[in-house]
């Protein structure tokens, strides 16, 4: 290589460090953590109501449940109901993912980085919530930049364990709402492995701390299906039964 | 016959309460089973029903060995055994309906019947707690013949009665065999109910047989005489008789001379007034089963 | 056949005549409908703690305070405290007709003491279906119309939940093994009973038995793990059984087969006591 010739690549490399640096400040200058919640809120935004039928299948260690029907219903701007007959247990995060639903008021919402799964881009936030109660845990979020969904859900509790929550979307009256979610749970200390009553004894008191108990884990799936939105839900569905 | 014994035998411990008892019972008779308390009569009883097992012995009911027709016989059997326990929380006719059912059934036309020969018609529907003791007696005959029985067998069925009850028993059981020509056998210690009741008598003592016959055939064929005489002076002639030593007993009561004799001396009693010149106006012969009896068992005291 | 037949419906007509066979049913119908409306009022707090570790990330959906986990705690009653209605009728069954001198007219009939005895072992059974039943249709039954009803709570290998449905036939289940249970206890308080003429003497027998039993089921002294076989009680926990999953049919068919081992030889005894007994009183 001749001495102009090396010059002129040296002069294009800079050209090329420049315009990326300014790409990427330009970049930089777009992944605001409160703009990103407010695009995804800005896809809820148009949604009066909400319902929908959940099919909610549980594996978790030392807990079996069959599966059960729950009703889901959403209103506006902040009225959830969960109906079931019998009992049912639905995971915080993953039923209707409105981010006001699982990131507390006074959280601290921050950046972490951006990463590419299967072709797409997403923006990973944490939340670090400011009440002291909940201090030890964190939530990261994996948005979805091509449609603002948030498609994953990391809630990590220190020294305790962690679930993670996948979303999967689909479109309904051109909106994207969930049409299955899987929580998939590991913590260190799970459900007691209570036995049933017995000659030695009698009844298990749940109260009575047991030492070496099993870690839980295992996952919760929901299929989410009959979605209608804005159908005009009357406040009724929202009252709460004393029991 | 309809019942027979042979050498049936019950040992408690080291007492024979009954031994060797051979006894016969022909059909149609009233047949009286005597004898002192403690002598077997309700261990024989209770022999013949099943309630205990004999130790040694058989018994048998319409000329068939027990131990061959085992329990079906006592489908045309009755039995009362000692004081009649009913369920006293039922009624009367709940009670033989009940009793009736365990004879291989018996119509409910039968029950009615039996309430009214016992004449417990009108309180049939009132629970046998609130009946007498002679109802509840009356009530106990009413379930021993409730299946037609051919016999029945009555242990004490007068016992703890009043008067007018043993009466009344008395006339029920004459009127059973009787009417219906059930063969009754009966144990008492009553000898003047057994008198007057039973035409046939078996008298035991100490679990042993002591004789067995029909009650004329005994008191005419015993070794003693007793006789009611009616004398112009009872008290000289009771004086005089005293001294005989053919007299075994005399006693005195409202101007009537009681004296028993050897069977042999009936002639001479009469002679001897007449020669000491009493005007003798009646002799009536007056052996009863209680001086039979009493005789017979060596309880006489003279 | 016949005889034995109406010889049993006697028996049961005597035993439903009788004050003492109602006390179960009267305690049982008054105690359990004040339960529900307690339960009703003031709650029952079970699940709460047992699913602590859960609450962080799920939230509850519905409730499963409801007649049907009432109902299940209720079934601890049948370890020691309900066999006292049982031994309260079959200590009487017998021994009170010695007492009585009621034998000495109901077996002077053409029936066998054999089908005297066994119509009144069946009876004392008809007596422990009844009472067991009744409890559990009433516990159950007024636990759903007063609380309600739900998917049942309970413990086994963890937590399990069932559905209503479920729940409704496992109870039947359970309380059909419930009778096998207390049949044990009546039918070995139906032998004491053949044993005395005083009702009194079998009641206390058997509850010293059963108490003694549970005792020794109870205490962990490896010494005696090996009479645990032989103790009836060892077996009682089987009207649990029904409420895992999947339900351990071949264990309670053990369980059931051992249980009717001891009725069997209970009633044995009985008749061959009875059989050869002297009535003499």
């Amino acid at each position: 290589m001749t001495a102009d010739s090396i010059y002129s690549f040296k002069k294009c490399l800079m050209v090329l460090i420049l315009t990326g640096m300014v790409l990427i400040s330009v970049g930089r200058a777009q992944e605001n953590p409160q703009e990103i919640l407010a695009k995804v809120n800005a896809l809820y935004s148009s949604i009066d109501d909400y319902a929908a039928t959940v099919t909610l299948s549980v594996n978790i260690t030392n807990f079996r449940m069959p599966k059960k029907i729950v009703k889901v219903f959403y209103k506006k701007p902040n009225k959830f109901s969960m109906k079931t007959d019998g009992f049912a247990m639905m995971p915080k995060v993953g039923v209707f993912p409105v981010p006001s639903n699982f990131i507390p008021a006074d959280a601290q919402v921050m950046y972490n980085h951006s990463e590419t799964l299967k072709g797409i881009r997403y923006h990973v936030l944490d939340v670090k919530p400011k009440e002291s109660d909940k201090k030890d845990s964190e939530i990261s979020l994996w948005i979805n930049s091509k449609r603002w969904t948030i498609d994953r859900v990391i809630l990590g509790v220190k020294d305790s364990g962690s679930s993670e929550v996948n979303l999967h979307y689909r479109q309904i009256e051109g909106k994207w709402l969930p049409d299955s979610t899987v929580v998939t749970l590991n913590y260190k200390k799970g459900i007691p492995k209570l036995d049933r009553p017995s000659i030695e004894r009698p009844i298990d008191d749940p109260d009575v701390p047991r030492v070496n108990v099993e870690s839980l884990s295992g996952t919760v799936r929901l299929i989410f299906s009959d979605v209608v939105i804005n159908s005009g839900l009357d406040d009724s569905f929202f009252e709460t039964e004393e029991k | 016959m309809i019942l027979r014994t042979k050498n049936l035998s019950k040992r408690f411990g080291n007492r024979w309460a009954v031994d060797g008892l051979n006894l016969e019972v022909e059909k149609g008779q009233i047949f009286g089973f005597l004898g002192p308390n403690g002598a077997g009569k309700s261990t024989t009883i209770r022999i013949l029903l099943s309630l205990i097992k004999p130790t040694t012995g058989e018994f048998s009911f319409f000329g068939k060995d027990f131990r061959k027709t085992g329990r079906n016989v006592y489908a045309k059997i009755g039995a009362l055994v000692e004081k009649p326990d009913f369920y006293q929380f039922l009624t009367a006719r709940r009670n033989l309906q009940m009793l009736a059912g365990l004879s291989g059934g018996v119509p409910d036309k039968r029950i009615d019947e039996v309430l009214e020969i016992v004449k417990l018609a009108d309180r049939a529907d009132d629970r046998v707690k609130s009946y007498s003791h002679g109802m509840k007696q009356r009530l106990g005959i009413a379930q021993s013949i409730l299946n037609h029985p051919e016999i029945i067998i009555l242990d004490e069925p007068t016992n703890g009665l009043d008067p007018e009850g043993i009466k009344e028993i008395r006339k029920l059981i004459l009127r059973l065999a009787g009417d219906f020509g059930i063969t009754v056998f009966l144990s008492s210690h009553l000898l003047h109910e057994i008198e007057q009741t039973c035409s046939h008598v078996a008298i035991i003592d100490n679990g042993k047989l002591v004789v067995q016959g029909e009650v004329h055939d005994l008191l005419r064929k015993n070794d003693f005489y007793i006789t009611e005489v009616l004398v112009d002076d009872p008290q000289r002639a009771m004086s005089l008789l005293e001294k005989e030593i053919w007299i075994q007993k005399i006693t005195s009561g409202d101007g009537v001379l009681k004296i028993k004799i050897p069977a042999e001396s009936r002639p001479r009693l009469t002679q001897f007034l007449v020669e000491n010149g009493f005007a003798v106006s009646s002799v009536i012969p007056r052996t009863s089963l209680e001086d039979y009896y009493l005789t017979l068992l060596n309880r006489d005291m003279k | 056949m016949t005889l034995l037949l109406k010889a049993t419906w006697y028996e049961i007509i005597k035993i439903a005549s009788k004050w003492r066979t109602y006390i179960g049913f009267i305690t049982i119908a008054i105690l359990i409908p004040v339960i529900m409306f307690l339960v009703r009022k003031y709650g029952f707090g079970v699940q709460d703690n047992a699913l602590n570790s859960m609450k962080g990330s799920f939230v509850f959906v519905g409730s499963l305070v409801n007649g049907l986990i009432v109902s299940y705690f209720l079934m601890n009653v049948l370890w020691v405290h309900f066999p006292f209605f049982i031994v309260l009728v079959a200590g009487d069954v017998v021994s009170s007709e010695g007492a009585a001198g009621t034998f000495r007219i109901w077996l002077t009939r053409p029936i066998s003491r054999f089908q005297v005895i066994t119509a009144k072992f069946i009876a004392t059974f008809v007596y422990t279906a009844a009472i067991v039943l009744f409890l559990g249709l009433l516990s159950v039954g007024l636990g759903m119309l007063i609380v309600g009803g739900g998917d049942l709570f309970v413990f086994d290998k963890g937590i399990l939940i069932l559905s209503q449905g479920e729940a409704l036939y496992r109870f039947l289940i359970a309380y059909l093994l419930a009778v096998c249970v207390q049949m044990t206890v009546a039918s070995l308080c139906f032998l004491f009973s053949s044993l005395t003429s005083n009702s009194v003497g079998p009641i206390i027998g058997t509850y010293a038995t059963l108490v003694v039993m549970f005792i020794l089921s109870m205490l962990k002294i490896d010494a005696l793990k090996v009479i645990h076989p032989y103790l009836f009680t060892s077996y009682f926990d089987v009207f649990f059984a029904p409420f895992s999953d999947p339900i351990p049919w071949q264990e309670i068919a053990g369980d059931v087969g051992k249980l009717g081992i001891f009725i069997l030889v209970f009633y044995l005894a009985s008749a061959i006591s009875f059989i050869r007994k002297e009535i003499t009183t």
